[in-house]
């Protein structure tokens, strides 16, 4: 049985922002199933997560002094965005009428 | 000049003493890089007007008797580690105009010594494969032999290095993508260990896995190359605090009495008999040496992929969630505001990317995070705690780098899970936050490399690269 069926599917890919055509859902829920059956090999193993340790050793007591600093420059910046531009703002389509 | 057969010492000799400049050596990569690369497909961006004034300005410092050790060096990068002014466009429609506005933190410390860049590296799109078949622009072949992949997802890198374009070149290994394609191209790459480099810079993926790192034609180079860009960094919460060290300080010194531990599951019915063979008989070449082997076992490799996959995966679709068409990338169309993200990200993403970040999204969402995220979090303590019950007993560990040598282009490319099982034997060195170098030992039947992964405990590369050395030495 497959592990994904459209609704699931949908669902998902809305939270990743992400839309799909009829064919390329076919094609997306069979290939979700497989790697999703695959990843359930996990489920057979019973053990917990111990959230008391921490697994990539940040050194909390060494960040960096929360001071402001001088950013990239903002032309530089800006010159990224595809939006043409509009003096120093992003320029977006209409969020609300 | 045999780019593949010089060190980079003996770079560093000849341009101090003048036998070449460094303008002639960057005429020299381009020059490789013109009559080979048409086959080879390494680079996404070459960088040449940049290369040649990087040149001249690294002359004039040899002039003044000012050298550091890669003044003058050509270097390759990999196209997901940031340029200042030079797109860099993680092999992805979405990047394929992206400048960034800054450099990475190993770019900084690359042209702190005036390197010289002489292109950004193909790659698979946003690091995420193992062949750098999925990259948006092309793919890359094998320098070995070019109906095969050079694997990936640092296989422009590789390639480089292999086809002899440069000596040396960056990639960068979030489950395997330096080792993998140093082992498939017959090169040597080096992942260090989590927090060795500073990630500043380099495009997230996995950010609790990836690392920059090194490949080049030989233990001691990938050393010297680490020597350069290790070290703490403030833009980088979880670069380590560590003093400075030289990791080439071991070179030389006796593998007598050290301990190499053979863990069983590395060696088993998944692994092409020839490359348990060569890794077998280079453990064998080891033991002559005076080193200990010692048989081990990693009970929990079996979870190692799905593991990998759903932490990878989570974090990629957490770091790509910043691709909305607005600040860079793509900008897709469409009347709303959620319109035009969705199409920014339809368009720009391909197939894979999108896969990987719909398994993140699904591990994180509501009613299976614990069965799937946590649980991966939990088998990733697992893992690390059977690495460190080995480590009391070896210094390092030997395995196989891959469960095979490259194979065809377009062989195993429609199978996503097939794909991901080919990983099984990098991924618990990432898992772990391990450092680890693959080297060369041997070919197969059809002349392909094979490649050996040494692994060490957290931050001691040196003793990996003494062991990937003495091997080198041991078998010329």
């Amino acid at each position: 049985m497959a592990k994904i069926d459209k609704a699931a599917l949908d669902h998902i890919a809305e939270l990743s922002k992400l839309s799909f055509t009829e064919e390329e859902t076919e094609k997306m829920i069979d290939q979700m199933s497989d790697i999703i059956t695959f990843m359930d090999t996990i489920r057979e193993i019973d053990i917990q997560y111990d959230d008391t340790k921490d697994g990539n050793q940040i050194a909390y007591s060494q960040l960096r002094e929360d001071k402001a600093k001088k950013s990239a420059d903002a032309e530089k910046l800006l010159s990224n965005a595809k939006t043409g531009g509009d003096g120093d703002c992003y320029v977006l389509p209409k969020m609300m009428e | 000049m045999d780019m593949t057969k010089t060190s980079l010492s003996a770079l560093r000799k000849s341009l101090d003493d003048k036998q070449i400049s460094a303008k002639e050596l960057c005429a020299e990569c381009f020059s490789a890089i013109e009559s080979g690369e048409e086959g080879i497909g390494a680079f996404i961006t070459l960088t040449r007007e940049e290369a040649e004034k990087a040149a001249e300005k690294a002359q004039a410092r040899i002039d003044r008797g000012e050298a550091d050790f890669l003044t003058g060096i050509p270097l390759a990068i990999k196209d997901n580690i940031c340029t200042d002014g030079i797109r860099t466009t993680c092999a992805s429609k979405m990047l394929e105009d992206f400048v960034p506005p800054y450099d990475a933190a190993v770019m900084e410390k690359l042209k702190g010594q005036d390197f010289v860049m002489v292109g950004k590296t193909n790659m698979d799109e946003f690091a995420m494969g193992g062949a750098t078949q999925t990259s948006y622009f092309k793919r890359t072949h094998n320098p070995n032999d070019k109906s095969r992949v050079p694997g990936g997802s640092s296989g422009g890198s590789a390639a480089a290095v292999a086809a002899g374009f440069v000596p040396a070149a960056l990639g960068s290994d979030t489950g395997g993508s330096i080792r993998q394609p140093a082992s498939f191209c017959g090169v040597t790459g080096l992942k260090p260990t989590y927090g060795r480099v500073s990630r500043y810079g380099l495009v997230a993926f996995g950010s609790s896995l990836d690392q920059i790192g090194p490949i080049a034609n030989s233990a001691l180079d990938c050393g010297a190359l680490l020597n350069v860009i290790a070290g703490v960094d403030e833009r980088d919460a979880t670069s380590a605090r560590l003093p400075h060290e030289d990791f080439t300080d071991k070179i030389g010194q006796s593998v007598k009495g050290l301990r190499i531990a053979l863990p069983k599951e590395f060696y088993g019915e998944a692994v092409d008999s020839e490359v348990k063979e060569a890794v077998t008989k280079a453990s064998k070449e080891l033991e002559s040496l005076g080193a200990v082997l010692v048989s081990c076992e990693i009970p929990s490799l079996k979870y190692g992929i799905p593991a990998y996959y759903l932490i990878a995966c989570a974090e990629a679709a957490s770091n790509l969630s910043r691709f909305d068409g607005i600040k860079y990338g793509l900008r897709g169309e469409g009347k709303s505001y959620g319109e035009m993200i969705l199409d920014s990200r339809n368009r720009g993403f391909g197939e894979e990317v999108k896969r990987r970040i719909l398994l993140g999204n699904y591990a994180l969402s509501s009613g299976y995070y614990d069965a799937y995220y946590r649980k991966a979090c939990a088998l990733r303590q697992k893992i690390k705690a059977e690495y460190e019950a080995i480590f009391e007993r070896a210094e390092v560990i030997l395995t196989p780098t891959a469960p095979s040598v490259a194979f065809k282009i377009g062989s195993d490319d429609t199978d996503p899970v097939k794909m991901y099982t080919a990983d099984m034997l990098t991924v618990p060195v990432n898992i772990a936050g391990l450092p680890a170098i693959s080297v060369p030992c041997g070919r197969d039947k059809e002349n392909m490399p094979i490649g050996m992964s040494i692994v060490g405990r957290r931050f001691d590369e040196g003793t990996i690269i003494q062991v990937a050395d003495a091997y080198e030495r041991v078998v010329g």
